[in-house]
């Protein structure tokens, strides 16, 4: 950084020094005076970056040191620095012990003391302020594993508890009738479960993974996407329409964040239906030019109501109480599309169905 | 009565509770609001219903949903022995879920013909 952007405060009871310092280092940093205490927080009061304070020792009052103590509780950030004569060293000694003060410049100064003094604070400045961030950093991310186990150790050991459940149901059952629901329902359980786990499995991809970009070619991709779903058509009798509109070959992104996109778009299609929906649908469309690519996901489903559409993207979060979803679709969705420089925007209406619009654009 | 958003488990209590009490009427329901709706419309009575209560359940769980039972009269509160029935074993749902005066017990999923009949003893 350079040394004019430092931001330092001096503050001295004599109106003289304060305008002679300011005319002295005007040049090197962005200087502030204060005359006093009042001012003085003042101005640490509107702004928050000042990097070091230096204050007189000998002023009426409170000294130096009592001030700068007192700045320290509110204002624990900027670097302190003491001004002081000879006499004045043993509450200085003390004051740097109690660790108050950083450092101390005689009087009467040198330009050069000064500069040095304020290089070196800025410097321990610094590096203060980037552990700050990195604890503030880690805090957060224990938070969101503590939240993340939690909910991971529900979303597989619920399902576990149903299988449970199941086969102790079949243990004491003789009619076929009954233990071939059991079975029904163990399957989708079982799916439910590995569906989960593919999700953790893509969210830490997500986070962790390069990206590989490439020459897209949407025909394949389209093809990938439709054996997918061409069990759950049949067995669900979904009406699945797909379209294609390639304008250009040379759209470039990574094959495999697309297609979570589109999995996890389409499965949240298949699995939200109406039940009594004569026709159910599931549409897909995709419009590729050569900066960027339209793809639009849209079903007749059970729709979002408007009190929960604009938290669909958070972690863990489900806007029905159908407990179909594992909460992890839409959030890993909007994840990737940071990654990829994709937006996606929704519109749904409850009982009626739901639109996803993406927008994403080629990578160089 | 039970209260839980996935259907299976539902089925699945249903059949343990068939299978080991010999005469019951069972009520069942996916959401909590369902519930509360239901129990806000039942008129007072003598009869005693034991309450299986899913704790994670989506929009309203099962710790709403007792913080909202329990704002309810006391005579209307007294016709019902709540547990919580889950999959969870998490320690702060388990000592969360002290905070609720009226729970009886918190059981773990799967429910088996055992656990309800030393629920059922011990209610008595």
């Amino acid at each position: 950084m350079e040394l004019n952007k430092i931001k330092v405060l001096y503050i001295d009871d004599e109106m003289p020094n304060l305008l002679g310092f300011k005319a002295s280092f005007r040049l090197h940093f962005t200087i502030f005076i204060a005359n006093n205490s009042d001012e003085a927080i003042k101005i640490l009061n509107e702004n928050n970056d000042i990097h070091i304070i230096l204050c007189d020792q000998r002023m009426p009052g409170k000294s130096g040191v009592e001030l700068l103590e007192l700045i320290r509780t509110s204002f624990p950030l900027p670097i302190r620095m003491l001004i002081t004569g000879f006499s004045d060293i043993e509450s200085v000694i003390d004051a740097i012990n109690r660790g108050n003060v950083y450092r101390y410049i005689k009087k009467p100064w040198q330009q050069e003391d000064i500069i040095t003094a304020i290089a070196e604070g800025h410097k321990f400045y610094l590096a203060n302020s980037l552990l700050k961030i990195k604890n503030d950093e880690l805090t957060k991310a224990y938070a969101e594993l503590d939240k993340f186990a939690y909910s991971v150790t529900h979303d597989l050991r619920g399902p576990i508890t149903s299988i449970a459940g199941a086969v102790m149901l079949i243990e004491n059952d003789r009619d076929i009738e009954s233990i071939q629901k059991m079975h029904v329902m163990i399957k989708h359980t079982v799916e439910k479960l590995d569906q989960f786990i593919t999700s953790v499995h893509d969210y830490y991809k997500i986070q962790r993974g390069e990206l590989q970009i490439e020459a897209i070619d949407f025909r394949e991709l389209l093809d990938d996407i439709k054996s997918i779903y061409s069990i759950a058509e049949k067995v669900d009798q979904i009406n699945f329409k797909t379209s294609l509109i390639v304008k250009d070959e040379n759209f470039r992104s990574d094959y495999t964040c697309l297609k979570i996109v589109l999995n996890n778009l389409l499965s949240n299609a298949f699995k939200y239906q109406k039940n009594d929906n004569i026709e159910k649908i599931v549409d897909l469309s995709i419009v590729v030019n050569k900066e960027e690519v339209k793809i639009v996901v849209s079903d007749n489903g059970i729709g979002i109501r408007p009190e929960y559409i604009d938290q669909i993207f958070n972690l863990f979060y489900r806007a029905t109480s159908e407990s179909l979803g594992s909460g992890f679709g839409l959030y890993n969705v909007k994840d990737v599309l940071k990654k990829i420089d994709g937006v996606i925007t929704v519109k749904s209406e409850f009982n009626e169905g739901t639109t996803f619009e993406i927008n994403i654009h080629s990578k160089k | 009565m039970i209260i839980d958003d996935n259907h299976i488990d539902i089925f699945i209590a249903e059949k343990m509770i068939e299978a080991t009490v010999e005469s019951c009427e069972i009520f069942s329901f996916k959401t909590a609001k369902e519930a509360l709706t239901f129990i806000n419309e039942k008129e007072v009575s003598q009869t005693k219903t034991i309450m299986f209560v899913d704790i994670n359940m989506p929009l309203v769980d099962g710790f709403k949903f007792m913080e909202d039972f329990e704002k309810l009269p006391e005579e209307k509160l007294k016709m019902y022995l709540p547990c919580f029935l889950t999959s969870s074993i998490n320690e702060g749902d388990i000592s969360y879920a002290k905070n609720f005066k009226t729970i009886k017990q918190y059981i773990n999923k799967p429910l088996s013909q055992k656990l309800i009949q030393n629920l059922i003893s011990t209610l008595e």
